[in-house]
């Protein structure tokens, strides 16, 4: 179903809204729930909190496109489960991802000079000038924390390949963020 | 390490941002669909685009949606608002597919109709003041005369080794060399149409290029969905993308196994009145 019948599903109240969303969005809300915790019953346990999420917020909310909405719950919902783990509960795609960024941006030093929003504001601005195949990769490595492996494999080139990309990728967020003045 | 500042500042990545990522995935491309990926090319470059018809007739733009471009999370591909789709999933529909593997020892297969020179030539003589007006407006410091080639170049598509014919792009240079533009031959309907593109830096990027390999033929790949190279003879690679990288740079011999009379272009070519027709300004 597209995602203009889910949303008028949703405004409807059907429950139908819920099946459709799974249909649609439960691969990919599964992969990145698994990618953050690394654990298979609390990945199912994102997965539904994600379409009862989007069933609480729509409406009002009227997202489009609701595909990168439902992501943004699930990734959400994921990181705050973790934080919500006493125990050091995530996965190691999810660990390496963060080693991977802060090994550029240093991040305890960066966070006194600019705010999250800031640097997140940043970034944004960094990914327009990425070409589609890279800016695919970083958002699927950081933001979604998905393996090298099933990035690469998402964009359809080899591991090798996304490796050697994503280690240039870093090198120019980091030439961006000095070329806005944060000096890092 | 600040896992959580890190966490927040990644969690305002624009839903824009997130959702072109989303959509973007390997690309199985169809052969019929270069002109489209030219367009789209065109408009990735930052240069304006004026579509035209022959002559009056204004035709539908070659749709960048004839693509097929396939992922999808589930058992359905969901398209988003401009057409493209988000998922995972590797069902293709419709258009002749190719494997998305550069196979640089494969043989060159062609595609289309080929352009005629008296396509072109009338094509030209109709529009070239239309085509000079755009440029114009989108190039700083243009005096003189404008120069478009005859004789353009088409595309290897690395993705299947097949060059499209009916995809021809005509460079526009100045009396000095300078590469200000392009015109973008297509078939519609069979019928030969154009786009001018002109504007932003990659015009400077190509001049350099080419005044660095002066009378050398180069070679116009396009990798993937909507990245172009420029090959050199000496094998050196470059992507016509600001910083981007390309998958040609790993291959050895890429210039002898991507470089046809098709895709391949010299400059130095074009001096005698027949290789372009100028445009005073």
């Amino acid at each position: 179903m597209e995602d203009k019948g889910i949303i008028s599903l949703l405004i409807g109240r059907s429950e139908q809204a819920i099946s459709e969303l799974k249909a649609s969005f439960g691969k990919l809300v599964y992969k990145i729930a698994i990618g953050i915790t690394g654990n298979v019953s609390d990945a199912e346990e994102i997965e539904n909190d994600t379409y009862l999420a989007v069933w609480d917020r729509v409406p009002p909310e009227n997202p489009d496109p609701l595909g990168a909405y439902v992501c943004a719950a699930a990734r959400n919902i994921s990181l705050k489960k973790v934080r919500s783990a006493k125990t050091a509960k995530r996965s190691e795609d999810l660990a390496v991802s963060f080693e991977e960024l802060d090994g550029v941006l240093h991040t305890d030093e960066l966070s006194e000079k600019l705010s999250a929003r800031e640097l997140g504001e940043s970034i944004d601005r960094f990914l327009d000038t990425l070409d589609p195949i890279q800016k695919a990769l970083f958002v699927r490595r950081y933001y979604l924390c998905q393996s090298a492996a099933d990035a690469a494999e998402a964009v359809g080139i080899s591991e090798n390949n996304a490796f050697v990309k994503l280690s240039r990728i870093r090198k120019k967020l980091r030439q961006h963020l000095e070329k806005e003045g944060y000096v890092i | 390490m600040n896992e959580k500042y890190l966490n927040d500042a990644l969690g305002r990545i624009s839903t824009q941002n997130l959702d072109d990522a989303l959509s973007y995935r390997k690309r199985r491309i169809s052969f019929k669909a270069v002109t489209a990926l030219a367009a789209a090319l065109a408009v990735m470059i930052g240069a304006g685009v004026y579509l035209y018809g022959k002559n009056t007739k204004v035709p539908t733009a070659p749709s960048v949606s004839t693509v097929d471009a396939d992922i999808g999370y589930g058992g359905e591909s969901t398209p988003t608002a401009d057409g493209g789709h988000v998922g995972e999933s590797t069902s293709t529909t419709g258009g002749a597919e190719c494997d998305a593997i550069l196979s640089p020892t494969g043989e060159i297969t062609y595609d289309g109709l080929a352009f005629t020179d008296e396509e072109i030539a009338e094509l030209l003589k109709t529009n070239k003041e239309k085509i000079a007006q755009y440029i114009v407006s989108e190039t700083k410091d243009l005096s003189g005369e404008l120069r478009i080639a005859t004789k353009g170049y088409c595309h290897v598509q690395a993705y299947g080794n097949a060059i499209s014919l009916e995809s021809m792009t005509l460079p526009v240079f100045t009396e000095d060399n300078r590469i200000v533009g392009e015109v973008q031959l297509f078939r519609f309907d069979e019928e030969p149409h154009y786009s001018v593109a002109a504007g932003g830096p990659s015009w400077d990027w190509l001049t350099e290029i080419i005044a660095k390999h002066k009378g050398e033929k180069l070679a116009f790949v396009y990798v993937g969905g909507i990245t172009e190279d420029v090959i050199a003879p000496d094998n050196t690679v470059y992507p016509r993308l600001e910083g981007g990288d390309t998958e040609l740079e790993s291959i050895s011999n890429a210039y002898d196994a991507y470089a046809k009379e098709e895709n391949t272009f010299c400059l130095a070519d074009c001096v005698k009145e027949k290789d372009y027709v100028s445009v005073k300004l």
